[in-house]
């Protein structure tokens, strides 16, 4: 299964290309990385040069006030054409840690989310749902 | 748990690695219901003759373990930003984790959890009646826990 | 939240075999819940939330009068919720129950989920 930060697929029957890119800050980035990989029934990589129709960022994991910097540096880096997807209850609301002093309550808190994946952890079919519900549009 | 005085903290400390006790697991505080310990977690290289040690700061001062585990510094580190405990003799006790505008020793019972504290409990509601109930885990003097 | 939990859109969702007893989806049966608050009290995470109001029991004995509760709202926070099963576990009347099913296309503000749908993931042939 190849497994890389940023995946390129293209969904099979319809042709929507779509670049994932995963923050994997925590468990949830066991369940993101092999998402699209692991539906080959669904998608295919796609390589090289190619349009891209959408770009996702997914932000899997808890967010940390230490960390929050690091992310948001992300996030400007990948422009205001990325859709943000919230993956699990840390990312949605900081989750089990809502009562942290050291945690951000949902990333939503600092970007716009486009998309909340529900679950602790989500499963990766549920990022698929939700990924392949924006890219449609 | 050996409780140990603060004044004899280091030498023992020395004792036991003099007695094969090479490997520093961990260095830790509790805030009991009797008030802050520091302990120590001491093991053979094979991970056997586990001894734990503690100690009473005396206001807030402990002896450094520093200098006999190298290793203890960064628990130290730790230990003091989070239940503001300090390590005399050691040899840089700057914060390990926090950020440096944070205030408070996040660790210590009396540190408030602001979200738990001051939201409403949604357990609080009663069905018919006198029976009060206060959200579990949360101690007694922070600002909600009263039910 | 989600339009009924999973959708079909010409796509299988869930993936083949390998959710034996998927613990993502969480329904109530309002019948059943007394407002006991048991599994209100027993979250770690608080996000759940309910309220009712007494009506009087009709057969109850006039020299001590009785009550029902009547459950008017029943919340769980799934943005919260980590789906570790207490509540369900809990409840002594069983009024909570794992769905099989996949919660998706949640946007902003429908992270909760009240009693209407809530009631809608009781899980079918239960």
């Amino acid at each position: 299964m190849r497994q890389s930060p940023v995946g390129r697929w293209r969904l099979r029957d319809a042709g929507v290309e779509f670049a994932v890119f995963d923050a994997g800050l925590a468990c949830c980035a066991i369940e993101t990385s092999g998402a699209f990989a692991g539906r080959p029934d669904l998608f295919e990589a796609a390589e090289g040069s190619l349009p891209v129709d959408s770009q996702f960022l997914v932000v899997s994991g808890t967010v940390t006030d230490a960390l929050r910097p690091s992310l948001l540096g992300l996030i400007e880096q990948l422009g205001p054409s990325t859709k943000i997807i919230s993956f699990g209850s840390c990312a949605n609301t900081g989750g089990p840690y809502w009562d942290s002093y050291s945690v951000t309550k949902g990333v939503d808190q600092v970007v716009p989310v486009e998309r909340y994946v529900v679950g602790c952890a989500p499963t990766p079919d549920a990022l698929v749902a939700a990924v392949l519900e924006l890219a449609g549009s | 748990m050996i409780e140990i005085a603060a004044g004899a903290w280091a030498g023992e400390l020395a004792r036991h690695k003099g007695a094969g006790l090479i490997f520093f697991d961990f260095l830790t505080a509790i805030d009991g219901p009797n008030g802050l310990r520091v302990v120590v977690r001491l093991t053979r290289p094979d991970g056997g003759g586990a001894v734990l040690l503690a100690t009473r700061p005396e206001g807030p001062l402990v002896p450094t373990a520093a200098g006999v585990y190298a290793g203890a510094a960064w628990h130290e580190r730790e230990t003091a930003e989070m239940f503001g405990i300090v390590f005399v003799g050691h040899p840089g006790l700057e914060r390990l984790l926090l950020p440096p505008d944070f205030v408070g020793c996040p660790l210590r019972k009396d540190f408030e959890l602001a979200s738990r504290a001051v939201g409403p409990w949604p357990g609080g509601a009663q069905v018919g009646g006198t029976r009060r109930a206060a959200p579990a885990g949360i101690p007694v003097g922070w600002a909600g826990a009263d039910g | 939240m989600a339009r009924g939990g999973r959708r079909q859109r010409g796509y299988r969702l869930v993936g083949p075999a390998l959710m034996a007893d998927l613990h993502a989806m969480i329904g109530l049966d309002p019948a059943a819940c007394t407002s006991c608050l048991i599994c209100v009290r027993e979250c770690p995470v608080w996000c759940i939330s309910l309220a009712w109001h007494d009506v009087p029991e009709p057969d109850s004995d006039p020299r001590r009068p009785r009550t029902k509760a009547v459950l008017d709202e029943f919340t769980i926070d799934f943005g919260v919720c980590m789906f570790c099963g207490i509540c369900v576990d809990a409840c002594p009347f069983d009024a909570l129950a794992w769905n099989q099913g996949l919660v998706t296309g949640v946007e902003r503000g429908e992270l909760r989920a009240g009693i209407d749908e809530l009631a809608a993931w009781w899980p079918n042939g239960s």
